[in-house]
């Protein structure tokens, strides 16, 4: 089989003809020796594939930066990239925690499964946003008050902080919307009247 | 989008001064060329300098890349050109090797009927046998097995023709079972 060598090498690379991918296949199940060495080939290519990479320092980017010398561009884009990563992360969170305690409070197990069906067909959403819109509609006074108060405490807190916490505030002062004109007598309704 | 067709708008976008768009070519292919480099110069901090050499270069070559071929097989063509370079002044004995014909027969004649296969290499033993070949063998099975090219991308890469990047890789893979079996 020594002139077979090159094609079980060819066969394992994946580089064969499909004429001659079947004459190589149907020597191997003759041939013990050829299917060791083949199977051997499979196994060292998977070896070598699940090595991981290496990793560089993490000054690598900024010496090459520095040599080219356009450092500084990339320095500030490095800081609004890392400041926007904090407020995404913290508004993420925000309405994480908000999507989970409203279905905690204003949803029963049979409610979910109802959404979940509901939102497999987009005229039941439209008809869920129209039914929310009307019930929205029907907030009371006191309720505005309170949320104007809100707002202008809020308002006051996001001027005086730094990018994350606005958000986080902003996002908060959402939630607090959203829990307050969801809630009448009968709780959150999935469906409109 | 594909990532060839991807790196092609960031590459245009470099070339018409975005300096920030090789900051995303550096980002999305810096691991796999400091990796290479670091299998054909084994010390970690001359292949980080090297790995570094090697992107200012394509940065400064940008305009000749030619889009006919993958971003990352002309990245790996500077990054096996600079190691090479570095050996060279170094220590030229480690990349003379024999890519001849003439005694791949002889080779290539004796398969043992019984050869000790283990189902599933550890990734110990490969690194170990991998260390121990030369740095060609070793860069040849790295762009083969671990980055995926073909004969074609490898002989781009190697700049060497393709019968000569098979030869290459059949001496690799014998040393390697070679290395694996005297250990098992």
């Amino acid at each position: 089989m020594k002139c077979e060598t090159l094609k079980l090498q060819a066969l394992a690379d994946d580089a064969l003809s499909f004429r001659e991918k079947e004459d190589v296949l149907a020597h191997l199940k003759e041939c013990s020796p050829c299917s060791s060495r083949y199977l051997w080939l499979r196994t060292l290519a998977d070896g070598i594939a699940t090595l991981p990479y290496n990793f560089p320092s993490a000054s690598f980017n900024a010496k090459i930066f520095s040599s080219l010398g356009f450092s500084r561009v990339i320095e500030r884009s490095e800081y609004w990239r890392d400041r926007i990563q904090d407020a995404f992360i913290a508004a993420a969170s925000c309405w994480a925690a908000t999507a989970l305690s409203l279905a905690a409070f204003f949803l029963r197990f049979s409610d979910v499964i109802g959404l979940m069906g509901q939102l497999l067909h987009p005229q039941s959403i439209l008809a869920l946003l129209e039914g929310q819109a009307a019930h929205w509609s029907r907030v009371s006074r006191p309720m505005i008050k309170t949320l104007f108060s809100l707002g202008d405490v809020s308002l006051f807190l996001i001027r005086k902080s730094h990018l994350p916490l606005q958000l986080t505030i902003s996002t908060a002062l959402a939630c607090a919307v959203i829990l307050t004109i969801s809630r009448d007598e009968s709780g959150f309704r999935l469906s409109p009247e | 989008m594909t990532k060839s067709v991807d790196d092609l708008l960031w590459i245009r976008r470099c070339l018409s001064g975005d300096q920030e768009a090789f900051g995303t070519l550096l980002d999305r292919y810096k691991n796999q060329i400091f990796t290479l480099i670091l299998r054909i110069v084994p010390n970690p901090s001359d292949a980080e300098d090297l790995a570094q050499d090697a992107f200012l270069k394509a940065f400064r070559k940008l305009e000749f890349y030619d889009p006919a071929y993958p971003f990352i097989t002309w990245l790996f063509k500077i990054a096996h050109n600079t190691a090479l370079d570095f050996l060279k002044t170094r220590s030229p004995a480690l990349i003379s090797i024999e890519d001849d014909e003439s005694a791949l027969q002889i080779e290539g004649a004796e398969i043992p009927a019984e050869e000790k296969i283990d189902s599933a290499l550890r990734a110990e033993q490969v690194e170990k046998a991998l260390a121990s070949l030369p740095p060609l063998y070793r860069e040849i099975l790295i762009l083969r097995h671990h980055e995926g090219l073909d004969y074609d991308g490898m002989a781009q890469v190697l700049q060497i023709p393709e019968g000569t990047v098979k030869i290459r890789l059949f001496r690799a893979r014998n040393l390697m079972r070679e290395k694996l079996s005297n250990w098992a």
